[in-house]
C-alpha cells in the first residue's frame, strides 16, 4: 500500500510544472465562461470578459464576482483605464464603458472608434486594444473566411476582385463561393491591417498584411508584437514585429492599402514576397504551437521567475504557455520561441493573460467552436528556478546558450548532446506548409563560459530564413537537473554584420 | 488510510458496475487514449461540444462501428456547417487511427446522463439590452428586450428601430459558436422600417454610444450631421415609450410609426398632412408613446 501512495505522489508531483502551481478559478454560475478579454484595475480586481457578451469583475482577496456590464458583441479584447472604466473591444467597436456611479455596474457605453469595416462574415475578430507610452491605442482586425457569407448590410465599402457583393449574402452559394473568393478575403476596409487610434479616438490604418492576429503586446522597447494563425499565407503561426507601414505576408488587407490597385490574387509569390516583413519569430506548428494567442511582458520584477524582457503567450490547441526571448541582430527583432508550461493543470484554449500586482499570471480561456476550453486559471510561482533556457543570442558563428542554472560540464561540452536542425516554411496561398530543406546539423564546438551558465555554439554556416530548433534533452544542470523545456526554436532573419 | 481504501472500493465497485452494462464497451487499449488526447481530445470532449461532436454523440453515430471512425478520420468531410471542417487524420497509421476510435466508442459509452443533464442544463441569461448581428438588420444592431413578450431591433447604422416582436432573441442561437448562426428572433413581427422617421434629415448617423436608464433599457446617443439626439426607451404596464431630445433644428417632421395593436401618439406638436410637427422648443424634450389597444 505503501509503494502505491508513493506511486500516486509521484504521479502528481510530475503533473505540477516544478516552480509553478496552476489554480483553476471558479467563474460565476450561469455564465458561459470562454473569456475574450481579461485585465486588472488599478485596485486589484480583475475585469474580465466573457464571450457571450458579459464582463465581470472579481476581487481575488474576497473571491467576489460582480457583473460590470452586459450586452456587449463578441468582446475579445480589455483595457482597464482606472478602476471605474475599461475600453472593450467587441466586434463592431472599441467602446469606452464607465461607471460613472462608482457603484460598480458600468452604465454609460460610448463609441471609441468604429472606423473599420465590418461585413458580418463570422471570422471577422476584433482584437486588442493594447496602449502605447504616448497614449495611442492599437487594435487587430481579422480578414473573413470563404467557410461564411457576409450579411446584407454591411459597414464600410464593399470591394473584392473575386466575387459581387451580392453573391456573398445571406443563403449564398457555397461551392461558388468556395470556388472564386480567397480562403480569406478583406471584403471591407481594413480588415486583416493593425490600426492606430489616438487618444481622441481617431483611427489610422498602422500596418497591413495579417490574418488572424488574436494577442497584442508590447515588449520590452516598446515594439509592438502580434501574434497570427498558421493558415492561407501562413505556412506556420507568427509572431509579427508591427512596424508602421509595413505588410506582414497576407495578401487579402492589401486592397485597402492607400493609392493600391491591383488584385493581390493576381500577383505573384516573390513580389510578394518582396514587400513582406518576416516575422520576429515562427511557432512551428505541431511542435511549439498550432494557434498562439497573446504575448504578455513579464513586468513583474522577478516575481514570476527569471524571464524580465521576455514575453509569455499563449496558446489554444495545446495545453501550453510559451516564451518569446528577443535577440536584437543589426536592428531587427528576432528571437527564440520556447515552451514555458505544459500539461493537464494548465490545459489547453489559453487565451488571455494578465499578471496582478504579487506576479500572478492570470490565464482566461476560449475555443469559440475551435480547439480550447473555458474557465479562468491562475498560475503563482514558488521561488524555485528550474534549469531551463533562458537566453538565446546570435554571435558570429553560431549561438550563445544562457541557462538558469550552471549548467553540468560535462554534458554542456557534449556537441551530440546539441540535436539541431534548420528548416523553413512555404511562403504560398495553401493552407499551412511542412517543415521544408530540413537538415539536422552537427556542432562543431560546444565552449561552456567560465561562470558555467552559457555554452556558446558554433556551427558551419548559419544561413538567413531558416529557423534553427534546438534540442537539448541530454544536457543538465551541474545540479543534476534536466532541462524544464528542451526544445526551441531561433527564427533567424539577420545575420550579424 | 481508512479514506483512502474507501475511495479504492468505491472506484472499483463504480467500474464493475459500469462494466455490467450491455451498451457500454468493456474495454480500451490505454495507448489509444493516450493517442486520443495527444491528437482528438482538444476538439472531441466526452461531453461538451467544442469543435467537433462529443465522444457521446460519436458513439451513438458510430456504435460498434469503430471502422467508420477510421475512414472519416482518414479523409474527413463536412456534415455541419458550423464551425470548423476536421482536418484529415492521414498523418497517424492506420492501427493508431483503430486505437483511438476503440478508446473513442470506449469512453462515449460511459458518459454518464448525469454529466450530461449538468451540461446541458447550462442557459446563460440574456441582459435587456443585447448587441449582436440580427436578421433584417445591418451588422451594428442591438436587442432590446422590453419584456419576454416584446422586444426591439435597433440599427445603429440607421440609427432606426428596425422592427419590433412579440418575443426575444433565441438564447439558444446567441450562446452558440463563434457568430457563424445569426441569432433568430421567437414571434411575431408588430412594425417594420428601413427609413428614419424623422423627415428630410440626412440618413447618414454618427452612432455615439448609449447609457443604461434605471429601468435597464438604452438612451441612445446619436448625431444627423449637426442635428444631436437623445433617444431614451421605457415600457411600462405593457405599452411602450421613446422619449426624445434633439437639438440643433427649428422645426422638424416626423412620420409617426404605426405598430400593430398600438395606438400611436405624441405629447408635443401638432398634426398636419400626416406628420407630426415639432418646433425648436418642442423637440427639446418630447415623448412617442405605443399604447397597447384593449
Amino acid at each position: 500500500m505503501k509503494k502505491l501512495i508513493l506511486l500516486l505522489i509521484t504521479v502528481f508531483l510530475l503533473s505540477v510544472n516544478a516552480g509553478y502551481k496552476v489554480e483553476r478559478i471558479v467563474t460565476p454560475k450561469g455564465v458561459d465562461s470562454q473569456i475574450g478579454g481579461l485585465d486588472f484595475m488599478p485596485d486589484g480586481r480583475l475585469v474580465i470578459s466573457f464571450n457571450y457578451g458579459k464582463i465581470f469583475t472579481y476581487n481575488p482577496a474576497t473571491k467576489e464576482w460582480k457583473l460590470f456590464a452586459e450586452g456587449l458583441h463578441l468582446p475579445l479584447g480589455i483595457l482597464a483605464v482606472n478602476n471605474h472604466e475599461i475600453m472593450v473591444m467587441q466586434r463592431p467597436e472599441l467602446t469606452r464603458i464607465i461607471d460613472s456611479d462608482k457603484d460598480g455596474r458600468a452604465d454609460t457605453y460610448m463609441k471609441f472608434n468604429d472606423d473599420f469595416g465590418l461585413s458580418g462574415n463570422y471570422h471577422e475578430f476584433a482584437f486588442g486594444p493594447v496602449k502605447d507610452k504616448k497614449g495611442n491605442l492599437y487594435i487587430g482586425l481579422n480578414v473573413a473566411s470563404n467557410n461564411g457569407g457576409i450579411l446584407e448590410e454591411p459597414r464600410g465599402k464593399y470591394l473584392s476582385y473575386d466575387i459581387d457583393k451580392e453573391k456573398l449574402e445571406g443563403d449564398y452559394d457555397q461551392k461558388l463561393v468556395k470556388k472564386t473568393v480567397t480562403r480569406m478575403y478583406s471584403c471591407v476596409p481594413h480588415r486583416g491591417w493593425i490600426m492606430k487610434i489616438d487618444s481622441k479616438g481617431n483611427a489610422t490604418p498602422f500596418a497591413s498584411g495579417v490574418r488572424s492576429p488574436n494577442g497584442l503586446g508590447f515588449d520590452y522597447k516598446g515594439r509592438l508584437l502580434v501574434s497570427d494563425n498558421q493558415g492561407d499565407w501562413l505556412g506556420t503561426s507568427k509572431l509579427h514585429h508591427i512596424s508602421e507601414g509595413a505588410f506582414h505576408g497576407h495578401p487579402a488587407s492589401l486592397i485597402w492599402k492607400k493609392g493600391w490597385t491591383k488584385d493581390p490574387k493576381k500577383m505573384s509569390t516573390a513580389e510578394l514576397n518582396k514587400i513582406r516583413k518576416p516575422a520576429a519569430a515562427l511557432f512551428t506548428h505541431g511542435i511549439l504551437a498550432n494557434s498562439p494567442t497573446q504575448p504578455l511582458l513579464d513586468t513583474t520584477e522577478g516575481k514570476f521567475g527569471p524571464f524580465k524582457n521576455q514575453m509569455f503567450i499563449g496558446e489554444m490547441n495545446l495545453k501550453r504557455l510559451l516564451r518569446f526571448i528577443p535577440d536584437e541582430v543589426n536592428g531587427v527583432l528576432q528571437g527564440t520561441l520556447v515552451p514555458f508550461l505544459d500539461g493537464n493543470d494548465l490545459g489547453n484554449g489559453n487565451n488571455r493573460l494578465a499578471f496582478d500586482k504579487k506576479g500572478n499570471l492570470w490565464v482566461g480561456k476560449t475555443h469559440l467552436s475551435w480547439a480550447g476550453d473555458k474557465g479562468l486559471k491562475k498560475i503563482s510561482w514558488d521561488g524555485n528556478v528550474d534549469f531551463d533556457v533562458l537566453k538565446v543570442k546570435q554571435i558570429s558563428n553560431g549561438f550563445r546558450l544562457t541557462f538558469t542554472q550552471k549548467v553540468d560540464h560535462k554534458t554542456a561540452s557534449e556537441i551530440n548532446n546539441y540535436q539541431i536542425q534548420r528548416y523553413n516554411f512555404d511562403y504560398h496561398a495553401k493552407y499551412g506548409s511542412p517543415r521544408n530543406n530540413l537538415k539536422s546539423i552537427k556542432a562543431t564546438s560546444a565552449i561552456v563560459s567560465e561562470d558555467g551558465l552559457s555554452v556558446d555554439i558554433s556551427l558551419p554556416e548559419l544561413k538567413q530564413g531558416f529557423v534553427y530548433q534546438f534540442e537539448v534533452n541530454k544536457l543538465k544542470s551541474n545540479s543534476g537537473e534536466v532541462p524544464a523545456n528542451s526544445l526551441f526554436c531561433y527564427n533567424l532573419i539577420e545575420l550579424m554584420k | 488510510m481508512r479514506l483512502f481504501l474507501s475511495l479504492i472500493m468505491i472506484l472499483s465497485l463504480t467500474l464493475n458496475s459500469q462494466a455490467r452494462s450491455k451498451k457500454k464497451v468493456a474495454k480500451f487499449d490505454p495507448v489509444g487514449k493516450k493517442l486520443f488526447e495527444t491528437n482528438c481530445l482538444a476538439c472531441h470532449n466526452p461531453i461538451q461540444a467544442i469543435a467537433g461532436p462529443t465522444l457521446h454523440e460519436i458513439n451513438k453515430l458510430y456504435e460498434k462501428n469503430a471502422n467508420g471512425i477510421v475512414s472519416w478520420a482518414k479523409k474527413p468531410g463536412r456534415k455541419r456547417t458550423e464551425g470548423i471542417a476536421m482536418p484529415a487524420m492521414a498523418h497517424i497509421p492506420e492501427k493508431d487511427l483503430k486505437l483511438i476510435a476503440d478508446y473513442m466508442l470506449y469512453a462515449g459509452s460511459r458518459v454518464s446522463r448525469k454529466a450530461l443533464r449538468k451540461v446541458n442544463a447550462f442557459k446563460e441569461e440574456l441582459g435587456r439590452i443585447q448587441r449582436t448581428f440580427m436578421p433584417n438588420s445591418s451588422v451594428v444592431s442591438f436587442a432590446i428586450k422590453y419584456s419576454d413578450d416584446l422586444s426591439l431591433c435597433w440599427d445603429g447604422e440607421k440609427g432606426i428601430t428596425r422592427y419590433i416582436w412579440q418575443g426575444k432573441i433565441d438564447p439558444k442561437t446567441h450562446f452558440t459558436g463563434n457568430g457563424k448562426v445569426i441569432p433568430t428572433i421567437e414571434g411575431k413581427v408588430i412594425f417594420r422600417s428601413s427609413e428614419s422617421m424623422f423627415v428630410g434629415l440626412s440618413p447618414k448617423v454618427n452612432y455615439q454610444g448609449y447609457k443604461v436608464s434605471k429601468e435597464g433599457l438604452p438612451i441612445f446617443y446619436y448625431k444627423r450631421a449637426d442635428v444631436q439626439f437623445s433617444e431614451t426607451h421605457s415600457y411600462k404596464t405593457g405599452n411602450i415609450s421613446w422619449k426624445y431630445k434633439i437639438s440643433g433644428l427649428n422645426e422638424l417632421k416626423i412620420k409617426l410609426p404605426k405598430l400593430n395593436l398600438y395606438k400611436t401618439a405624441a405629447n408635443k406638436g401638432s398634426i398636419k398632412n400626416g406628420l407630426l410637427i415639432l418646433d425648436k422648443q418642442e423637440l427639446k424634450d418630447f415623448t412617442i408613446t405605443f399604447t397597447k389597444e384593449k
